[in-house]
């Protein structure tokens, strides 16, 4: 049970179009679980350790830096792929400062994110 | 001062005579009058003295004769008689004694034997033997020398019988009489030199100690008229004149404190005179001042350089001979004019020394003490550079908003174009999974409609205004607004309350449709703000002012306030600030442009709108429009 909480992966984006191709893209395969907002994944984070996580970083509420750095603060094992549509690069310095796994920029490939599971799952 | 400086020459004056000769004048004359008085008064009662002794003297010696000759006339005894006359002569006074007998010849002469028996017809002898009284006195000369006498004659008679037997007559000297009085005159006239001399010396020490004083203040006053005023009179007579003094010095104290307080008002006036000069040669604006027929009275070189006057005399000249050079100014400056209470900004174009210039002229009115227009005076402030600036901001900004924008854009088109991307890509390979069409054919369509309808907000935000401006009544567009928003509002927990004046609220000129749209936006907005439910409330209020500066147009009635009120968690001050730019949003949902194409259509309208928002307690958008004359 506990080996297989531990491969879940968590996606993270207020965009619902985003959370559908994620569950497009790795739901057949992987337990994915869908987050709308920072807020209710950091509710869930308190508890929970998942392997993966997929995050948006432009969110009302908390957004995906802020919730990166939480996870980064709290030592957690979880491989964080930040996912966004914004265009700044001064993003992903911060994230990087963040111990942030990969930073893929939207629009996403399948390949890329298939492979980036993979990796990490196996 | 020349009046002054002349009565100062006093000696010079014509018929002027010192107060101090004045007083010693009137003075002596008083004294020689007094003495003179004086002396007549005594001479004439001395000698009415002397005289009355003399008179009796006489009186005696002839009654004491007459009763000793008695005998010797009765019997006509002349040597006796002669005897009796010689031996009465034996005081010097006496100068002679007279013996008639009764037939009025000469009995008895003294120290005249040749004339006894005669008969003397002189006049006083003549009256002396008619008189009948007991005595009688006549005054006369006598001798060669003329020796002033007086006679005195006396009757005789015997006892017993009225007939007269002769007459007794002596010559009394009235010289002793005036030696006593020629020597009273001259004890008198000579005390009389005394103290007429005694008097002037006095008479001239007390003018002097009189006119000293105001000989002193006549000084100081001809000195003060010169103008030395450093000058302090020390006079101690404790009369007038030392009041006199001490007002004097006061009054010259006043002149003093006040000529150095002139003195001062003149320094601060100099030296603002000199500051303004130096201000007005030295700012790097324009000043001109103009009176009301157009003269310039003063220009600066600032004015002058840039109305291309540079280095001829500008003063005097009429503003019209700017025409040439600037028109603009000249222009500005004739109708503020014509205005004749002028002040307003303007912006004018010049055509400078070397590039056109951009100067902004504002101007105020220099009344006179009754108020009344005096000079119109221009302000002309060099804002070339300002409006540069100006330019280059506006480009910078123009280009920091297209990047905010741009950002914003690929923000919202990427997160549909990644949806779509990965279906497409997953579409050869998933096909055939259950349920994966399905997927497909709910989220691609889905996320193209959203592409479009971002295009589409964009191409609304971007485009010109092709309004159609209708008189509406807000009122029932509100109303029309409610019943369309209940669809969506029925799918929440949210209440919507609407708060109308119970009067018509007014008229405004409006596209109704863009209008709808633009409170659809603000009813979404507020949906949104409150996903857990509550309350939004739309007001409509007549206002007389708004809180922003504007200009009314000529058909315009005041303001309608139409506000929208939700009890949502509100929004922090710096989100406020940037709500209503494209492409921020707080929200999940919707492209961010909502609340820019409101605000736009608001602005497009006439109006205004503005959000007031405390968190955790609600936002409120007050929008105001202007509401036509009725």
């Amino acid at each position: 049970m506990r080996d297989l909480q531990n491969q879940v992966i968590y996606v993270v984006d207020d965009d619902q179009g985003i959370l559908d191709s994620f569950d497009a893209m790795l739901g057949d395969d992987y337990p994915v679980v869908m987050f709308n907002s920072g807020t209710k994944a950091l509710d869930v984070l308190q508890e929970k350790t998942p392997t993966l996580l997929f995050l948006d970083i432009k969110m009302p509420g908390i957004n995906g830096i802020e919730l990166l750095k939480s996870i980064h603060e709290k030592g957690m094992c979880t491989k964080v792929v930040i996912v966004t549509a914004l265009p700044q690069d001064s993003y992903e310095q911060m994230a990087r400062q963040y111990g942030v796994y990969k930073y893929l920029k939207k629009p996403l490939d399948v390949d890329e994110v298939e492979g980036i599971t993979r990796n990490v799952l196996h | 001062m020349k009046n002054l400086a002349d009565n100062a020459d006093l000696g010079k004056r014509p018929r002027f005579i010192p107060l101090k000769y004045r007083f010693i004048l009137i003075s002596s004359l008083l004294l020689i009058v007094l003495l003179g008085a004086i002396a007549v008064i005594l001479s004439i009662y001395q000698s009415a003295t002397i005289r009355n002794m003399v008179e009796r003297r006489g009186i005696a010696i002839a009654q004491s004769l007459a009763a000793t000759s008695k005998a010797a006339l009765a019997t006509y005894n002349y040597i006796a008689i002669e005897q009796t006359v010689n031996q009465a002569v034996q005081d010097p006074d006496t100068l002679y004694v007279i013996i008639h007998d009764k037939e009025d010849r000469v009995a008895g002469y003294s120290r005249r034997p040749d004339l006894q028996g005669e008969y003397l017809t002189d006049a006083v002898t003549e009256r002396a033997l008619a008189a009948a009284a007991a005595h009688s006195i006549q005054r006369g000369t006598w001798g060669a020398e003329n020796i002033p006498v007086l006679d005195v004659s006396v009757p005789v008679f015997l006892p017993g019988s009225e007939l007269r037997w002769g007459t007794i007559r002596v010559g009394v000297s009235l010289q002793p009489m005036y030696r006593q009085i020629h020597q009273t005159w001259l004890i008198i006239a000579l005390l009389g030199l005394v103290a007429l001399a005694g008097g002037v010396l006095l008479s001239i020490w007390a003018a002097g100690r009189i006119t000293r004083p105001l000989n002193a203040l006549v000084r100081a006053t001809v000195q003060a008229a010169r103008g030395n005023l450093q000058q302090r009179i020390e006079i101690r007579t404790r009369d007038e004149v030392e009041v006199l003094a001490d007002n004097f010095n006061a009054m010259i104290g006043e002149i003093l404190a006040q000529r150095e307080q002139l003195k001062e008002q003149l320094i601060e006036i100099r030296r603002l005179q000199r500051y303004t000069e130096q201000l007005l040669n030295t700012m790097s604006d324009g000043l001109l001042s103009v009176t009301r027929t157009g003269k310039i009275a003063t220009m600066n070189p600032a004015a002058r350089c840039m109305s291309g006057l540079d280095g001829e005399v500008a003063k005097e000249l009429h503003i019209s001979h700017l025409q040439a050079q600037t028109p603009a100014l000249s222009d500005y400056v004739n109708e503020l004019l014509q205005e004749s209470f002028g002040s307003r900004q303007q912006e004018i174009h010049i055509r400078g020394v070397s590039h056109p210039r951009v100067i902004l002229a504002s101007s105020s009115v220099l009344r006179d003490a009754d108020g009344n227009f005096a000079e119109l005076i221009v302000n002309l402030h060099d804002i070339t550079e300002l409006k540069k600036l100006e330019a280059r901001v506006r480009q910078t900004e123009r280009l920091a908003a297209l990047g905010t924008l741009a950002a914003g854009m690929a923000h919202e088109i990427r997160n549909p174009l990644s949806a779509i991307k990965t279906f497409v890509q997953l579409l050869p390979r998933k096909l055939e999974r259950p349920g994966f069409l399905e997927k497909f054919n709910r989220t691609v369509p889905r996320e193209l409609d959203r592409i479009n309808r971002l295009i589409e907000d964009l191409l609304q935000l971007a485009r010109e205004p092709r309004y159609h401006f209708v008189p509406v009544h807000v009122q029932s567009l509100l109303k029309q607004c409610v019943e369309l928003f209940d669809e969506d509002l029925k799918k929440t927990e949210i209440r919507c309350r609407t708060q109308f004046p119970q009067t018509d609220s007014g008229v405004i000129l409006a596209d109704s449709d863009q209008l709808i749209k633009a409170f659809h936006n603000l009813v979404r907005n507020a949906v949104q703000a409150m996903p857990d439910g509550g309350e939004l409330t739309i007001e409509v209020a007549r206002r007389e002012t708004v809180p922003f500066e504007t200009v009314m147009n000529a058909n315009q009635q005041g303001w309608i306030q139409i506000s929208f009120k939700d009890t949502g968690a509100g929004i922090s001050a710096e989100d406020a600030r940037n709500i209503f730019n494209p492409f921020f949003t707080t929200k999940d949902t919707g492209t961010g442009l909502g609340l820019a194409i409101t605000h736009k259509v608001i602005t497009e309208h006439g109006g205004q709108i503005d959000v007031q928002t405390i968190n955790e307690e609600g936002t409120c958008f007050i929008i105001y429009l202007p509401a036509l004359k009725r």
